[in-house]
């Protein structure tokens, strides 16, 4: 190959979205005919998965497959976008909003200081909600013991009268099945009733209403800039087209997941009506705002995102 | 607990480090804390975990320099002990020119990892934070007492090599040596 | 600058392994040995840029949460050590085992069971039972290698009995949960101890001789030391209970559970009237000093991991793993045995476990076996490491307190039954992978 890029993924090797990046990879090669090769290591294996931005402004890595939110120790920005908790209801939302709502323009920006070239963004899928009690809106939140990653989800539910727990994601499940807690911020509805989550946890909001992570492709500005204007652009369109896979694939994962699950007589699927959405969101918008204060572009990102929802009727 | 540095800067360390070891103890009572505030009165902490980390993390890098200080550090001694004391002696020489390397080239990367925790891309002074709900600057901190570490550690190798050498000669005038 | 990047990666690490062994072999710092063959290739492959790197993992592994368990069961250890706990349950076991043939070898075992379920690491207890037991068993006239062996071999037992810091750091670098590893252990751990206590019984009643009864002066002078039974055994239970009882309900975190185990030996030594300022802070030092070193290594051979990584050494590793053992299962599982066991002989445990476990997890879970049960079988294989030469910890924590005519040479030809017994477990294990998950 004529380029070849180290790229760094936040996500283990036996995970099916390395899985599914791995296609991607795979793709560029043939899309490119052999002259770009991406080599996809799995989290962890150069550096910790919060190192990686530096990792590429110093030239040990070439890239990253990251959740952004990862880096909001460097700036609170990257927190606020990589999971504007309570604002995207499904996947086609938020990249509607990165690829033609001012995202893209946002994150390139947000990027350029550290080296650092944003190629395209994409998510998961709407994680849904494990419950061992039925939630059916935000009334049923008040003084739920619940496990949420640090950071923007806790405070969130912490305002939305919940008592976020901090835990690493390794012991949910015995938390869980112990009653330690009645309930958790984990994964795609898919993956968890794979885990079994949802027989130990019995009453999923599905589809979820509180967390959606921006996944951004990115690599060196430096190793970018080199190379010819035809490689750029098959980067570019084939990381949307990564993006639509990956939530596609994700999507019909879950379908069948769900499908499984409401064919169980002790599990209860609980879908939240718009109206207990946008309440939801009215909560976490007051913590955004809060988020928002502290730098100058956590500030640009609320104005960015508030504004698209605004526009969209979704706030 | 027998302890000899084999110079100022060695015991020097040991004092210090022996001082810093208490804050083990103390991790243990806020680590205690947490867990009685979670249970008996339902509110768990949101400073216990990451300063535990935090103190525990630092700890394990001043322990580096503890352990050496104190001659501690594990080796395969299968020939280091069978061969002569003036063999000996050349194998401490290269130990300690090779320690002097890597601590220099630590050094270089760790003021690297630390400029960048401590300046934001544009060069103004922004802490790199830990990003959590409590969001303490940790990780700069941790990063700049890294460097300070393997510093420190660079002058202790080259102390070392300086004794080695005066190690060597006393040999060779036919004395004995003390390490 | 000279691109080491040209002789290839299959090159590359023959050079990498080669340049360990030469390093190792001067008697360099095992922690820099490492480090420092980390920092060459990385400067030799990617030029100096690239330093960072090694900065970069050595603040990761530093910042771990979870790693706060290692100095929490190191200070467990070393309160213990200070405390009259340990010698006041030998003693009490003694008056119960002395009638049998043998029987101050099993007490021995069965104390080191008791230790170990309050304790994670390798040392304190080998120590422990060094100080305790060995001479007890000498002067008994048992067979020396007998002694030895069940001393050095009981105290290893320390991280396979869960707690235990090999597990955590298993769990870490595999990301499983490690309260399910300290389940799955349990079982395995305890068929260990228990042919352990078999070799012991078999070896002598088929030769008295191994194992001289005490004479009935002897246990006249036993007899004048009171020993409150109740005492003895109560404030090492009350440990065992408050440690693994709330990793196994879910109360708390291991690095919780192992703050809450020094709290739990702080209080019994205070009860006991022992607790003193002089005893907390010589723990403290002694906690200092030994995780600085076990810290180092990892920091070590973390680095090394990182920049094996980037040069592309999980994929030839996998390949090269996976076209000898032609997909065949078994035959992968065998081979990354042989690694194992070989490793174990030249390296520590934290080691061998962070630069093997990121190559050969993820090929674990992609042969559909499951990552708990191979956390046990990593456990076993550490547990031959701790007493296989040249580098066998075990042997070199008990030379340090054993009488001095007692060589290191006589300590490693008295492992070798133990080690049998050991690789015969594991072998159990692997073939019986229900052993480890008879609880999912
Ligand atoms: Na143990
Ligand atoms: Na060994």
């Amino acid at each position: 190959a004529d380029f070849t890029f180290k790229v760094q993924s936040s996500d283990p090797s036996g995970d099916k979205n390395f899985q599914v990046q791995q296609q991607w990879a795979e793709r560029v090669g043939k899309m490119s005919g052999g002259r770009l090769e991406i080599k996809l290591l799995p989290v962890g294996s150069v550096v910790k998965h919060t190192e990686t931005l530096d990792a590429i402004k110093m030239g040990i890595l070439d890239g990253q497959v990251t959740a952004t939110g990862y880096f909001s120790g460097k700036d609170p920005a990257f927190g606020l976008i990589g999971n504007t908790v309570g604002a995207w209801s499904s996947t086609t939302q938020l990249l509607q909003y990165i690829n033609y709502g001012g995202g893209y323009e946002l994150m390139t920006e947000l990027y350029a200081p550290y080296g650092v070239k944003f190629v395209g963004g994409s998510t998961t899928g709407v994680e849904s909600f494990v419950s061992k009690v039925p939630v059916d809106g935000v009334d049923d939140l008040k003084g739920l013991k619940l496990r949420a990653p640090e950071g923007l989800v806790q405070k969130v539910f912490a305002a939305a009268g919940a008592a976020p727990v901090n835990l690493p994601g390794s012991e949910v499940f015995t938390a869980l099945s112990k009653g330690v807690i009645d309930a958790a911020d984990y994964t795609v509805f898919s993956t968890n009733q794979k885990a079994g989550m949802n027989d130990i946890a019995q009453h999923p909001v599905q589809p979820g209403f509180h967390s959606l992570p921006l996944i951004d492709i990115s690599v060196s500005q430096k190793k970018w800039d080199k190379l010819p204007a035809d490689l750029q652009e098959i980067l570019t369109v084939s990381v949307r087209d990564f993006a639509q896979d990956i939530t596609t694939q994700l999507r019909i994962a879950d379908l069948q997941a769900v499908k499984e699950a409401s064919n169980n007589p002790d599990i209860t699927i609980h879908d939240w009506s718009a109206e207990e959405r946008k309440k939801f969101r009215a909560i976490a918008r007051s913590q955004w705002e809060e988020f928002a204060k502290e730098s100058d572009n956590a500030m640009k990102v609320y104005q960015s995102v508030t504004a698209y929802l605004e526009t969209n009727g979704l706030l | 607990m027998e302890q000899h540095g084999r110079t100022r800067l060695d015991r020097w360390i040991l004092w210090v480090g022996n001082l810093l070891s208490l804050l083990f103890v103390f991790t243990v009572a806020i680590s205690f804390f947490e867990i009685l505030m979670r249970y008996l009165f339902n509110s768990p902490t949101i400073w216990v975990h990451e300063s535990a980390a935090f103190i525990g993390g630092s700890l394990f890098v001043i322990g580096g320099a503890y352990a050496l200080a104190n001659n501690k550090h594990v080796r395969v001694v299968l020939i280091y002990d069978q061969v002569s004391s003036r063999a000996r002696c050349y194998l401490n020489i290269f130990h300690s020119l090779a320690g002097l390397v890597f601590a220099g080239m630590l050094a270089y990367g760790a003021w690297m990892m630390a400029s960048s925790a401590w300046l934001s891309p544009l060069g103004e002074l922004r802490l790199e934070r830990s990003g959590s709900a409590w969001n303490p600057a940790f990780p700069a901190l941790l990063k700049a007492l890294i460097l300070l570490v393997v510093c420190v550690m660079f002058v202790q190798f080259l102390l070392h090599l300086l004794d080695d050498f005066r190690q060597l000669g006393r040999l060779k005038r036919g004395g004995k040596a003390d390490v | 600058m000279f691109d080491l990047s040209a002789i290839g990666i299959a090159y590359g690490s023959l050079l990498m392994l080669g340049l360990l062994i030469l390093l190792l072999l001067t008697g360099m710092q095992l922690a820099f040995v490492t480090g420092l063959v980390a920092l060459i290739f990385t400067i030799g492959w990617f030029g100096v840029d690239a330093m960072p790197l090694i900065t970069s993992r050595m603040y990761s592994f530093v910042g771990a949460y979870v790693f706060l368990a290692v100095p929490m069961f190191v200070l467990m250890a070393a309160l213990l050590d200070r405390s009259g706990i340990a010698v006041d349950l030998f003693d009490a076991m003694k008056k119960v085992a002395r009638k049998l043939r043998g029987g101050v070898a099993v007490q021995t075992l069965i104390v080191a069971v008791i230790l170990a379920s309050m304790s994670g690491v390798i040392g304190g207890e080998t120590v422990l039972l060094g100080i305790l037991a060995l001479p007890q068993m000498l002067r008994l006239g048992y067979n020396r290698k007998l002694a030895i062996g069940t001393t050095c071999a009981g105290g290893a037992l320390g991280t396979m009995m869960p707690p235990s810091i090999v597990l955590i750091i298993y769990g870490m670098t595999a990301s499983v949960s490690i309260g399910e590893l300290f389940k799955a252990a349990f079982l395995p751990a305890s068929i260990l101890a228990g042919c352990y206590v078999a070799y012991v019984l078999i070896r002598c009643y088929l030769n008295p001789s191994l194992a001289p009864l005490p004479t009935a002066e002897e246990m006249a002078a036993d007899d004048e030391r009171d020993i409150n039974y109740m005492k003895a055994l109560f404030f090492p239970g009350l440990t065992v209970v408050i440690v693994l009882g709330s990793i196994y309900t879910g109360i708390a975190s291991v690095t919780e559970a192992s703050a809450l185990g020094v709290v739990g030996i702080m209080l019994s030594a205070l009860i006991r009237g022992e607790l003193n300022f002089e005893m907390i802070r010589d723990s403290a030092k002694a906690t200092m000093q030994t995780c600085g070193m076990i810290i180092w290594i990892g920091i070590g051979a973390s680095a090394l991991v990182g920049v094996y990584n980037l040069m592309g050494g999980i994929d030839f590793v996998e390949s090269v793993i996976l076209s000898l053992s032609d997909g065949h299962v078994m035959t992968t599982v065998l081979i990354m045995m042989v690694i194992l066991l070989v490793l174990g002989m030249f390296l520590d445990w934290v080691g061998v476990a962070l630069l093997t476990m990121p190559i050969f997890v993820p090929i674990i879970t992609n042969l559909g076996l499951d990552p708990i049960w191979f956390g046990v079988v990593f456990c076993l294989n550490m547990q031959v490491s701790f007493l296989s030469p040249p580098f066998g910890p075990a042997a070199f924590y008990l030379k340090s307190v054993a009488p001095k005519d007692i060589s290191l040479g006589e300590i490693f030809s008295a492992l070798v039954p133990f080690i049998v017994l050991q690789i015969l477990v594991l072998a159990l294990v692997i073939i019986f992978p229900q052993l480890a998950l008879w609880w999912q």
